[in-house]
């Protein structure tokens, strides 16, 4: 079966951001508002071959595996979850059971919708579900850490547009090392963990192959500059001077799930 | 008497470094990203008496300097000019006794040239290497370095100008 839901109608944009936008099947002018459940299209009838189109402001967005489980479950259209680990060859995706699935599936229908509406980037979508979904023991944890890619995703363009130019060795003349993916990575996730008290930070390439993120503080500020290195990979290292002089520093270490906790207890401690 | 190999340069010279990257910070000055790396502050040559030096050229031996800049990146395949850092020999000259103007460690810039191609180049030194004085030295040329971005280079040109810059 080859099937489209497009978003009200080809080419104009969903009423509502991520809640309530109409959907129709191609070759069908509209979708019943009230399907019987034999009417209910079965996941049996779901192949590879699904074909599934979302329109918006004539941008076309296509995930097909993400598409399938979109609208099998924000629509209610699986009556088993079963199936869709029948019918998908990704099967590896589903850790949890049959409920699960299916709120994670709706929230993250209307987080996906949402997050599209601000953004033409769906590429990584994907990857980005399958990632939330794998890495995660539990609904909440998967969410979260949905919520959390997607954000990294629109991030990533910034990331990766500003850096991403610098993966070359000798990029400054100089004999600089290169920006590596990993190091573009591992700074995306350490942003995602840094405590929002100095505001963002001033990033520029350094020559190390190191992402510099730097804070500049003034006047009755307790600190006067604060270095932060993330990179060559997924390490950070610290350098700080106060307003009276005195430095500190720490060195390199890796980029954990625990960072985030020595993140908040350093810019704790440097806004005294 | 003209400078040799080694020398101290003229306190009213000026040391220029090119940016080859965009370094900027919003503000107009620059990131400490600019200041860092082994290939910014690299060890002493051999037999150099001095610990870590950074690559620059001397003002008054360059020709021209827009040429100069514009030369260097075109010979590097994707290094672009993004403009040039500069101070003068004085601000850079330290004794080491700390913040605020000064490093916590000797800083001179020698007259370092290599034949035939870069007769203008100076290094800038530090006389002291400990752990922590990479991210010491940035945070310091962070605020002493001034730059300019390419449609500026005319203000570090006319630096020559002044009464006690030295002849070349």
């Amino acid at each position: 079966m080859k099937a489209s839901i497009v978003a009200n109608a080809e080419n104009t944009a969903p009423a509502s951001q991520g809640h309530g936008f109409n959907i129709t099947f191609r070759g069908y002018p509209t979708l019943p508002s009230a399907m019987t459940h034999q009417d209910r299209w079965r996941v049996s009838t779901l192949e590879k071959d699904v074909d599934l189109l979302l329109e918006k402001q004539k941008k076309q967005f296509e995930d097909i595996s993400f598409l399938t489980l979109l609208m099998s479950k924000a629509f209610s259209y699986v009556s088993d979850v079963e199936l869709i680990r029948q019918h998908s060859a990704w099967r590896d995706m589903f850790r949890f059971n049959s409920g699960a699935v299916t709120t994670l599936a709706l929230t993250t229908a209307r987080c996906w919708l949402t997050y599209n509406l601000n953004s033409a980037d769906t590429g990584e979508l994907g990857k980005v579900l399958y990632t939330s979904l794998s890495n995660s023991t539990t609904e909440h944890e998967a969410y979260n850490l949905l919520l959390d890619q997607l954000n990294d995703s629109q991030q990533q363009d910034t990331l990766t547009s500003r850096f991403s130019r610098y993966n070359k060795a000798n990029w400054d003349g100089y004999g600089a090392a290169p920006i590596t993916p990993e190091t573009i990575r591992a700074a995306r996730r350490f942003l995602r963990m840094l405590p929002s008290v100095f505001g963002e930070p001033e990033m520029a390439p350094g020559s190390d192959g190191i992402i510099a993120m730097e804070w500049l503080f003034e006047d009755e500020h307790p600190l006067r500059k604060l270095f932060i290195d993330v990179g060559p990979g997924n390490v950070w290292s610290v350098y700080f001077r106060r307003a009276d002089g005195k430095k500190g520093t720490m060195p390199e270490e890796p980029i954990t799930a625990d960072t985030k906790i020595k993140l908040e207890a350093l810019f704790a401690q440097l806004s005294k | 008497m003209p400078m040799v190999d080694g020398d101290s340069a003229d306190p009213y010279d000026v040391w220029t470094r090119i940016l080859t990257s965009d370094q900027w910070r919003k503000d107009g000055r620059l990131n400490n990203g600019a200041f860092s790396g082994r290939s910014f502050l690299q060890d002493a040559a051999t037999g150099r008496p001095w610990a870590q030096e950074v690559s620059g050229s001397l003002l008054s031996q360059i020709k021209n300097l827009r040429a100069e800049c514009e030369t260097f990146c075109s010979t590097l395949p994707g290094t672009e000019f993004h403009g040039i850092m500069f101070q003068s020999i004085e601000n850079l000259r330290s004794n080491g006794d700390g913040y605020p103007r000064h490093t916590f460690f000797p800083t001179d810039v020698c007259y370092t040239p290599i034949e035939p191609q870069n007769r203008a180049h100076a290094d800038l030194v530090t006389h002291t290497k400990t752990d922590d004085s990479a991210k010491e030295v940035r945070d310091w040329l962070q605020d002493m370095i001034q730059a300019v971005k390419p449609d500026k280079l005319n203000a570090v040109w006319s630096m020559r100008q002044a009464p006690n810059f030295p002849k070349s």
